[in-house]
């Protein structure tokens, strides 16, 4: 990859949940986690890959014309792409009449991503919004990220935030977070055994780095740090672990607020768009005013009870 | 509040199962007296109408007029009801409205049995209304209306492809005369009625009798002195009623709201109000009067907040009102407006429907020095609406860089609560729509910038006006230039199977053989060549209309608003404001025009993916069998998401329409202007248009406003507002409305 380019697979426009006010997010691909809950596998895999909604297909046949490779056939009257041998060409994307398919993942330079980005600062103004880098993992493009944010701080004048999982170099945050006005930090699970068994990696440096966040956040005065931690039944919703990382939280350095963000599936979906399997047992959405949720807030005010406690993306104090 | 707690509230209300909101106890009660009613037609104006006219045979036509509404207003039944306090009511029942037979008896006749179950805006008339309805009236006007006079110069089938055709329409100009207005209430506040009946006596006192020119000014005069004391005796008349209803009342509360409701009465409109209760008064009775009058919709309060704080200052300061007061009588004003539905033909109901009469609420905007002009009154007009939630009228903020970020909050909150309230004007586009209007292309209007500056406010829907120096119907033909890409495919003709008159006909005209457009240009001249031509029709035969309305149809109630018009000795219809505008021409389906030759373009010249041919052949099959090619054009760029491929055409054909219209003058000496405005019209004339390049099947809604069509602008509103910005918009001297619909759920919480 050229070194000015950065591999994203998605710009959202007018989003209002991640970051104070209207923003822009930028989904940069590739991850080092596989959460078994991802609501966004788009944003896994670094390189870029197809994806078939066979919903919108209409088994016009084009795309098996188009194929060099021969990946697609009509079994049963339905196409049926075979993702292993698919190469990401994207010869079929433009012959299919039904907008059925699409390339994963585009390779953007820092220039164009910055005048993309800049098409939306008209309406940051008032509601003193701004730019969020989300994915994926920022952390893995951390050079051109901070290079993109720096540029968007310093030309446009933008609120700026990032969403991470903070599992990378200590160093390679602190450069990240020294461009942002707020970092939104992962907490899957406290205990390292169910980390590793839903997210495949350990927790330790992540824990260790959300600590330094703190530590950086309150010692600058800057960034705002609130840890998120996605709510899974049966996963990491029981009281136990609720606690333990009420405990945590409430010992680190400038109190941050805890923003609990409950499951929701619409992601499944993208799964098999992409030839993937969904791991996680099949279960409903969480309402954001599901008792549950209401019960881990108590219980998370009570251990940590100089920490603010949130529920849902629109709900974080900003 | 979640999208379907909204969408149950809305139901609630229609249903008038929580009709009962509003501030206070007594308008509560008010609003459920609105919502028991059904829409009613009521025929004392047509009997008022057809007596005088009858016993004036062969005299002046503006005489006829003139007696003809001082005898309506003479002769009024005064109705109060219990917790009123605004004295005034258009019709003899709640949710009535008048029957304007000079403009309806050609069609009525037809609908009458119907009315109570026609499918768009259904209306209760009694039994013996509607005997006397066709026996008396109706067969004495069915020659004399607009439409009937109009049809005289024409042949059958324009008559009704300019009714029904769906491609240049003016269905709405013949039958709606009387709208459209911002009354001069600036005038009234300070002068009264008196003021005008000086006036118009001195006028006559000074007429010139060897002047050709004082024979028609002489009924001009002595017919408004008749009108104007027709006005006065029903306010005496009202506070008679009133009068009498305190002497029987036994509630002591009650005996003295009727009581100054009397001494109201006895002062207002004649007189110059005297405190906010009197101001109010005079806002509501004669905003009545005009739809007693008029048979249109659309006129509007226009800047409530500036005409009406001296009086709230006054009353806040000398301890006579408080801002809950003022609220209070806001919140009625906006139920007995809400009260008036519109009478509309049949044929217009296909895609007005919705009894919505289209009266306006201005609050904000900037004052003489290009300073913020909001006040009090700004915050407590927009508040008033989150508590008594009706439809009319609707409330309007001008918006300016200056406005105070608190007043966008309390504007903003209740466009949070999902009615469509309030409608945001940019008042610095409005200022350049203003200086342009009815100027043509190479000219100016006769507006002064201090008059735009205090009383420039939009009517209707949002077509710019300046209070009390304006007149005339802004709303007067419609074009559906999403049509205009098909028709050059099919040869002029309407496609078989859509609604409407003139199926399988020839609608516009025959552009010639398709092998000619050989470039993408040649196919996009031709576009421009059949916008031109439904443009030119529409005007051709509103004007003539004008003309009629000019001559035959007075609006004395009209001229004594209009600053100027007295003195003048010219009656509004015929020309006597500053500002004479219309007949206007309007934009329909604009977004189904862009994304249509964008489909074009792309598919067949750019592609070549098809032909031409193919592409008239799957236009005539509603693209039956022609599935890949109508995914083809539904994947082509689409306007609404910042793609100059779209965006660059759609601003060009943008232009050209308003130039095109802008070229031509109007019978009473002024252009023309156009506007982007018709509110639902999209889905009547959608159902009247056959399948469009775009994709879009036979029959189906176009895109409406100057929005994108629904669901192409995918990338997001703000997206889409990039390729809204890219419009020039103070050419459309009418006026442009944009609709964006962004869900509960995108919205931002302030906490």
């Amino acid at each position: 990859m050229d070194s000015n380019e950065i591999n994203i697979f998605d710009i959202g426009h007018y989003r209002n949940e991640d970051g104070p006010g209207i923003r822009t997010i930028v989904f940069f691909k590739g991850c080092p986690l596989r959460c078994k809950w991802c609501s966004n596998p788009f944003g896994l895999a670094a390189k870029p890959q197809l994806a078939f909604n066979e919903n919108k297909c209409i088994r016009c046949e084009a795309c098996i014309k188009a194929c060099p490779l021969g990946c697609n056939q009509l079994i049963d009257g339905k196409i049926v792409v075979d993702f292993d041998k698919c190469n990401a060409c994207g010869k079929c994307v433009p012959v299919c009449p039904a907008k059925a398919r699409k390339i994963i993942g585009e390779k953007v330079s820092i220039d164009e991503l910055y005048e993309r980005i800049k098409k939306d600062s008209a309406f940051y103004r008032r509601s003193k919004g701004g730019l969020t880098l989300s994915g994926g993992e920022v952390l893995q493009q951390y050079e051109k990220a901070v290079e993109l944010l720096k540029r968007c701080r310093s030309c446009l004048f933008m609120n700026t935030a990032i969403e991470t999982s903070a599992y990378g170099a200590w160093e390679h945050l602190k450069a990240l977070a020294n461009q942002c006005d707020l970092v939104f930090v992962d907490l899957k699970h406290i205990d390292n055994e169910k980390h590793i068994k839903y997210t495949g990696v350990s927790n330790e440096l992540i824990l260790d780095n959300i600590k330094k966040l703190c530590e950086m956040s309150v010692e600058n005065g800057t960034p705002k740090i609130i840890i998120r931690r996605p709510i899974i039944a049966g996963i990491n919703d029981d009281d136990e672990t609720t606690i333990a990382i009420a405990k945590f939280v409430s010992d680190l350095p400038g109190y941050p607020e805890i923003n609990l963000l409950p499951y929701h599936n619409l992601g499944e979906s993208k799964y098999s768009m992409i030839g993937e399997d969904y791991e996680l047992e099949k279960m409903d959405m969480m309402d954001v005013r599901s008792p549950i949720l209401k019960r881990i807030q108590d219980l998370t005010s009570q251990y940590a009870p100089k920490n603010r406690v949130s529920i849902g993306g629109g709900e974080i104090e900003t | 509040m979640s999208e379907s707690a909204g969408a149950k509230m809305g139901l609630e209300i229609r249903d008038g199962k929580i009709a009962k909101v509003g501030s206070t106890k007594r308008i509560q009660e008010l609003n459920g007296m609105l919502h028991a009613e059904r829409p009613n037609g009521d025929i004392f104006r047509a009997r008022v109408l057809t007596k005088v006219y009858k016993e004036t045979e062969g005299q002046p036509q503006i005489r006829r007029r003139y007696k003809a509404s001082a005898e309506l207003y003479r002769t009024m039944k005064p109705i109060i009801y219990n917790h009123e306090r605004l004295a005034g009511w258009p019709a003899s029942r709640i949710r009535g409205v008048q029957i304007a037979i000079e403009m309806h008896a050609h069609w009525l006749a037809d609908d009458l049995d119907n009315m109570e179950i026609r499918p768009y805006d259904p209306f209760q008339i009694s039994e013996a209304d509607k005997k006397e309805l066709r026996e008396e009236l109706i067969p004495y006007w069915k020659d004399k209306t607009l439409t009937s006079l109009w049809a005289q110069y024409l042949n059958e089938d324009e008559v009704n492809k300019m009714q029904a055709g769906g491609f240049a329409d003016i269905v709405n100009y013949i039958t709606s005369h009387g709208s459209h207005f911002l009354p001069d209430y600036p005038y009234l506040m300070e002068h009264g009625f008196a003021g005008q009946y000086e006036t118009a006596k001195k006028c006559l006192e000074e007429l010139d009798p060897q002047d050709p020119a004082s024979i028609d000014k002489k009924e001009f005069y002595e017919g408004l002195m008749e009108v104007l004391l027709g006005i006065k005796q029903l306010a005496d008349n009202y506070a008679d009623t009133a009068a009498e209803m305190a002497r029987h009342e036994n509630d002591p509360i009650r005996k003295k709201e009727l009581l100054e409701m009397e001494e109201c009465m006895r002062h207002v409109p004649w007189n110059p109000p005297r405190n906010f209760y009197e101001a109010i008064e005079v806002v509501w009775l004669i905003f009545c009067m005009l739809f007693i009058e008029g048979a249109g919709p659309s006129v509007s309060y226009g800047r409530f907040d500036q005409y009406m704080y001296p009086f709230y200052k006054k009353g806040i300061e000398d301890g006579t009102l408080t801002p809950e007061l003022a609220m209070e009588f806001i919140e009625e004003l906006y139920i007995k407006t809400t009260s008036n539905p519109w009478f509309q033909s049949t044929g217009l109901a296909y895609y007005f429907g919705g009894y919505y009469r289209y009266p306006h609420v201005d609050v904000g905007g900037i004052d003489i020095n290009r300073r913020d002009a909001s006040n009090e009154l700004s915050y407590l007009c927009l508040r008033a609406m989150r508590y008594v939630k009706t439809t009319a009228p609707s409330v309007s903020l001008l918006l300016h860089q200056k406005t105070p970020d608190d007043l966008l909050l309390e504007a903003v909150k209740l466009a949070a609560e999902g009615m469509g309230h309030p409608s945001f004007f940019n008042v610095e586009s409005m200022i350049g729509m203003l200086e342009n209007r009815t100027g043509g292309l190479y000219g100016k209007s006769p507006y002064t910038i201090e008059q735009i500056l205090e009383w420039g406010s939009p009517i209707g829907c949002v077509e710019p006006g300046v209070m009390g120096y304006q007149y005339g119907h802004t709303d007067s033909c419609i074009i559906n230039v999403g049509y205009a890409p098909t028709l050059v495919l099919t040869h002029g003709v309407k496609p078989e199977g859509v609604d409407g008159y003139g199926a399988g006909k020839l609608l516009s005209f025959d552009g010639g053989d398709l092998s000619q457009y050989k470039t993408y240009e040649d196919y996009f001249k031709a576009v421009k060549d059949q916008i031109e031509w439904a443009i030119k029709a529409a005007h051709k035969n509103a004007i003539i209309a004008e003309k009629i309305l000019a001559e035959q149809f007075q609006l004395p109630t009209y001229t004594l608003l209009t600053r100027g018009a007295v003195e003048k000795g010219i009656d509004a219809a015929a020309g006597g404001a500053l500002c004479n505008v219309g007949p206007t021409i309007q934009v329909v389906g604009f977004g189904t025009l862009a994304d249509s030759v964008a489909a074009v373009k792309k598919v067949i010249y750019e592609d070549k993916a098809y032909t031409i041919e193919d592409l008239k052949a799957a236009i005539d099959a509603n693209f039956e069998g022609y599935e890949d090619l109508r995914a083809k054009l539904l994947a082509a760029p689409k306007y609404g998401n910042d793609n100059d491929y779209v965006d660059n055409d759609a601003a060009e054909l943008w232009t050209f329409f308003a130039n095109t219209t802008r070229s031509l003058k109007n019978y009473r000496g002024s252009y023309c202007d156009p506007a982007v405005q018709m509110v639902q019209a999209h889905i009547g004339f959608g159902a009247m248009t056959g399948p469009t390049p775009n994709g879009r099947l036979a029959g189906h809604p176009l895109a409406d406003t100057m929005s994108a069509t629904q669901q192409a602008d995918t990338h997001g509103p703000t997206f889409a507002a990039r390729s809204y910005g890219k419009l020039n918009y103070p050419i459309y001297t009418n006026g442009t409305l944009l609709n964006m619909w962004i869900s509960n759920s995108e919205l931002i919480a302030r906490k």
